[in-house]
């Protein structure tokens, strides 16, 4: 429940702040010069803001559009773009990069979306096969009620027609009702599933919708037209039983009938910038993740190469037998 | 520890006598101190003024040790702005602290109570606020300075500032309603019998939040794990990555006792002798996973 909300005086006065307000009847709204006074303060705490969550709406005067991290994979993009124009989400993912990368914990989210659109407008000329990940820094589709965000992107994508073009919503909310807010025709919004095993979810994915609601969205976004990928990614091999978990993820997604009709399954290793891990390990202490034994390459954590191997084609085969998956379509990260 | 900082010995009065704080003699300090005999409770009196209130502050915490898990409460008098919902006698908490020339500052509002929201401008001498609309608005002498010199030491959520007011901070009150000396103390202290309570329940929250993030490994394991490193004569950067790993293992259920008994259990005649061989030794004997579903 977010009691307090930083607004940005500039921002005060927009639709978009005035909606968000309007949705938070019970909260005390503090005007602030800069999002920044907020957003970097020193000395943060960043499980504990988690926790206690507060929202800060600002106006993005930097840029909105990055190219893709090395990290990320692109699926088979020419050209791989992510926008931010959100921090943050309600989850509180035990992996999650965010809590290495960002100072503070608060939800963060920018009003001038149309700044924004005008920058990926430049961005998507040059582009040929072109994915565009909006929801990395964020879980936008889990705070639709919210921010509304996932319909500025349906309208925005239906206004592209421009073959080649995915632009990304990526989540972990089972919600189904905001799929209806959005448009397919354009065939350019692609929704996708972050998912794991059961286990995973439940022991390293707190305040998240279940695996099962997940896969029922995924399936409910497919039957209303909809391009749907999955990703696996980071895959969680933690102590005995992971092979068992994934086995019955892929059942899962067998059992719904979804897997031959995904646009694409993204898979890979854990991993994440070695600076990002030591604060991890500083802030969520009670995770196993962040402890488990990594090697560092190129100033990356991630699984040694034989294991990450062993566990990215065991989960593969799982996909492709068990859930029904053509090989073309899974999409294996490689560093 | 719970820090509690003041202008004037009248502000600390009532929380120094309820809770028993003796003034500490013969300390190197620009500024009154008053500790629990637990160490539990600090009181500092810093002066008035901005200066007073940054440098007392400073040497304060210096003094004591502050850090992460400790708390600042900064408590005062204030004056409030015209009809922004503020009188004489509220608690006001600051969730937004100002001052000319000086960047604004944000205090978490995470532990305890609300009360009431406000911000808190600091000013050198009293003279007319006035409130934008969203908040309620008061004027004090030293708030923004005590928190920069305290944000050094401790993060926002650690930051506290409760103001009572005390008269208007307006030049359209006649004399801001300003209250005489005797009035002002009486005020203080009813604010601090509402206050005395809440500041026990911050300082729960605040431990019981902060416990949670600390790492520790059960106590027989830790001994093991030192006497390991001392037998395997362990750089600093392995004995991290042990301790991870064994830290790792007692989160997902898996017994690691065993496997550092067994090491230590091992002759001085078997143990590789170089360095190198004691690292393969390391990975091999304590490092590998014991799952059973790795490579």
């Amino acid at each position: 429940m977010i009691d307090i909300v930083y607004v940005e005086k500039e921002a005060m006065n927009t639709p978009f702040a005035k909606g968000v307000l309007e949705k938070i009847p019970g909260a005390v709204t503090v005007p602030i010069d800069r999002w920044e006074d907020v957003f970097y303060r020193k000395k943060q705490d960043y499980a504990l803001q988690k926790k206690n969550r507060k929202l800060i709406v600002g106006v993005n005067r930097g840029g909105f559009v990055m190219e893709g991290s090395d990290n990320c994979q692109s699926a088979g993009a020419d050209s791989f773009y992510y926008c931010s124009f959100a921090k943050n989400c309600i989850g509180g993912c035990d992996y999650c990069y965010l809590q290495g990368m960002l100072r503070s914990g608060y939800l963060l989210a920018f009003a001038n979306m149309d700044d924004c659109f005008r920058e990926v407008e430049k961005v998507l000329n040059k582009g040929k096969k072109t994915l565009l990940a909006v929801s990395y820094d964020n879980d936008i589709y889990a705070l639709e009620g919210l921010f509304g965000y996932v319909k500025m992107w349906s309208d925005f994508a239906k206004k592209q027609n421009r073959q080649g073009l995915t632009i990304e919503v990526r989540t972990k909310c089972g919600t189904k009702s905001f799929i209806d807010r959005a448009d397919s025709s354009s065939g350019v919004l692609a929704f996708t599933w972050s998912v794991s095993s059961a286990e995973n979810i439940r022991r390293f994915e707190p305040q998240t919708s279940p695996l099962a609601a997940r896969l029922d969205a995924a399936a409910y976004a497919l039957a209303k037209g909809f391009r749907v990928r999955l990703a696996l990614d980071p895959a969680i091999a933690l102590g005995s039983g992971w092979k068992e978990g994934y086995d019955r993820l892929c059942d899962e997604i067998g059992a719904r009938g979804i897997g031959g009709r995904l646009d694409a399954v993204m898979l890979g290793g854990f991993r994440i910038p070695a600076d990002y891990l030591k604060i991890m390990r500083r802030n969520a202490p009670n995770s196993p993740i962040p402890f488990d034994s990594y090697d560092v390459i190129g100033g990356t954590a991630c699984y040694p190469k034989e294991k990450e191997i062993y566990v990215t084609e065991y989960i593969a085969e799982a996909l492709r037998s068990r859930a029904g998956v053509p090989q073309d379509r899974i999409f294996l990260f490689d560093r | 520890m719970v820090i509690i900082q003041t202008a004037l010995y009248l502000e600390a009065k009532t929380p120094i006598e309820y809770l028993k704080l003796r003034e500490a003699k013969n300390v190197p300090l620009p500024v009154r101190l008053f500790c629990s005999d637990d160490k539990r409770f600090a009181a500092v009196v810093t002066g008035t003024g901005s200066l007073n209130a940054c440098a007392g502050t400073a040497a304060a915490l210096t003094y004591l040790g502050a850090g992460r898990g400790d708390l600042f409460i900064n408590f005062g008098i204030a004056g409030a702005a015209d009809d922004c919902g503020l009188c004489i006698g509220d608690i006001a908490r600051c969730v937004k602290c100002t001052a000319e020339g000086e960047r604004p500052f944000y205090p978490d509002i995470i532990f305890g109570s609300r009360f009431k929201l406000a911000e808190i401008e600091t000013v050198k001498k009293v003279t007319d606020i006035s409130s934008d609309g969203c908040l309620p608005k008061a004027a004090d002498m030293e708030l923004c300075h005590a928190f920069s010199a305290a944000n050094m030491f401790l993060g926002p959520e650690s930051l506290i500032s409760y103001k009572v007011i005390s008269d208007y901070a307006s030049k359209t009150a006649e004399n801001g309603g300003r209250l005489d000396e005797k009035a002002v103390e009486t005020l203080v202290s009813a604010a601090w019998k509402k206050l005395l309570p809440e500041i026990e329940k911050v300082s729960e929250e605040a431990s019981s939040a902060f416990e949670k993030n600390a790492r520790e490994l059960p106590s027989e394991v830790l001994t093991l794990y030192e006497n390991v490193c001392e037998k395997l004569s362990l750089s600093y950067s392995n004995r991290e990555i042990l301790k991870n790993k064994l830290w790792k293992d007692c989160l997902i259920g898996v017994s690691v006792k065993d496997r550092l008994y067994e090491v230590l259990g091992v002759s001085e005649d078997e143990l590789p002798k170089d360095k190198k061989g004691r690292e393969a030794f390391l990975k091999e004997r304590l490092l590998c996973e014991s799952g059973g579903d790795n490579p």
